[in-house]
């Protein structure tokens, strides 16, 4: 079965961008949809930061989405993967958090098939868990946290 | 060490409230439980990220007596709940207490309801924070587990069952 999993084909940045176009998302978070983890701020040559990162503090809070992969086994006879990634969304007050979960929930719930140029394709996404609506232990922002699971191709599809 | 604790009175009470089947069926996935927690690897010392929470989880205890890494902390977080029609028929903790359930969990009549998990700060470490990166450890558990879970169910149900006419 090895040689049907195509180390290329990779589900969390696909999603990441859907969700980076989706204009309702865009409209709240710009382009600060991430993978992994938050971006950090931008520093000059002298080290000294020119630009504040997706973190800050309270009162400086600004809306952002982290993707990062839970996981998911490939089928064990079909080249597929149920892939899940976990979606957190940062907003800057608890219903600004829930508005993002709320879109980005949106953007992947229920969507059908679908093929990359790379030649990834995903059957279905859903989200599986619903909001979970918690604080950052750290800087203490509001987020709220969901898991979408994706069905898709371990090797390329061509269509 | 501490004492192991049984089960409570009450759960024992429960268990002879529900069917033999229910129960045995109940047993497997309770064992799926444990299985999952004893595959699962936590990232050790959750106090690093404990000291960056702030004082609105102070309320967690933190010895900090114990030297850090020592597995002690998050790896020893894990337990398992399982309840039958609303009722808890089993329950188990890496540290021997009874866990309590999530105030969030549902446990409908007419259903078999296991809740398997870390306490605080588990979550944080399964998806992350925003100074720290997803370390998951649950789900590729469960992941691993997940495909000998009718194995599972088969032994718990022979238990139980096995020496019926």
């Amino acid at each position: 079965m090895n040689e049907f999993i195509d180390p290329e084909l990779d589900v969390l940045p696909k999603l990441l961008i859907e969700l980076r176009d989706d204009p309702v998302v865009s409209s709240i978070v710009g382009d600060r949809v991430r993978g992994k983890e938050p971006e950090g701020p931008l520093l000059n040559a002298a080290g000294e930061e020119v630009e504040p990162g997706d973190v800050r503090g309270p009162g400086e809070y600004v809306p952002f989405v982290v993707l990062s992969r839970l996981g998911g086994p490939p089928h064990a006879r079909v080249p597929i993967v149920t892939a899940r990634i976990s979606i957190r969304c940062y907003g800057r007050s608890d219903r600004e958090a829930a508005v993002l979960r709320n879109a980005c929930s949106r953007a992947l719930h229920g969507k059908g098939p679908r093929t990359f140029a790379n030649g990834l394709g995903i059957y279905v996404s859903h989200d599986v868990t619903g909001g979970q609506q918690d604080s950052d232990p750290d800087t203490s922002q509001p987020l709220e946290s969901f898991v979408v699971e994706a069905v898709a191709s371990t090797q390329p599809v061509v269509v | 060490m501490a004492k192991l604790r049984g089960p409570s009175k009450r759960v024992v009470l429960n268990r002879a409230a529900v069917t033999e089947l229910g129960l045995a069926v109940a047993d497997g996935i309770f064992e799926v439980g444990q299985q999952i927690i004893a595959v699962a690897r936590p990232p050790d010392d959750p106090r690093v990220l404990l000291r960056s929470a702030g004082p609105k989880h102070r309320w967690y205890h933190v010895d900090e007596s114990e030297p850090e890494g020592t597995g002690k902390g998050l790896p020893l977080q894990g337990g398992v709940l399982v309840y039958v029609d609303g009722q808890k028929v089993a329950g188990w903790h890496q540290r021997g207490k009874q866990p309590k359930k999530p105030r969030a969990a549902k446990t409908p009549k007419g259903a078999i309801v296991a809740i398997v998990g870390y306490g605080f700060p588990g979550r944080f470490a399964e998806i992350g924070t925003a100074n720290s990166p997803a370390q998951p450890f649950l789900s590729p558990a469960a992941d691993q587990v997940t495909p000998a879970i009718p194995g599972h169910l088969r032994t718990g149900v022979r238990k139980r069952l096995g020496s019926r006419p």
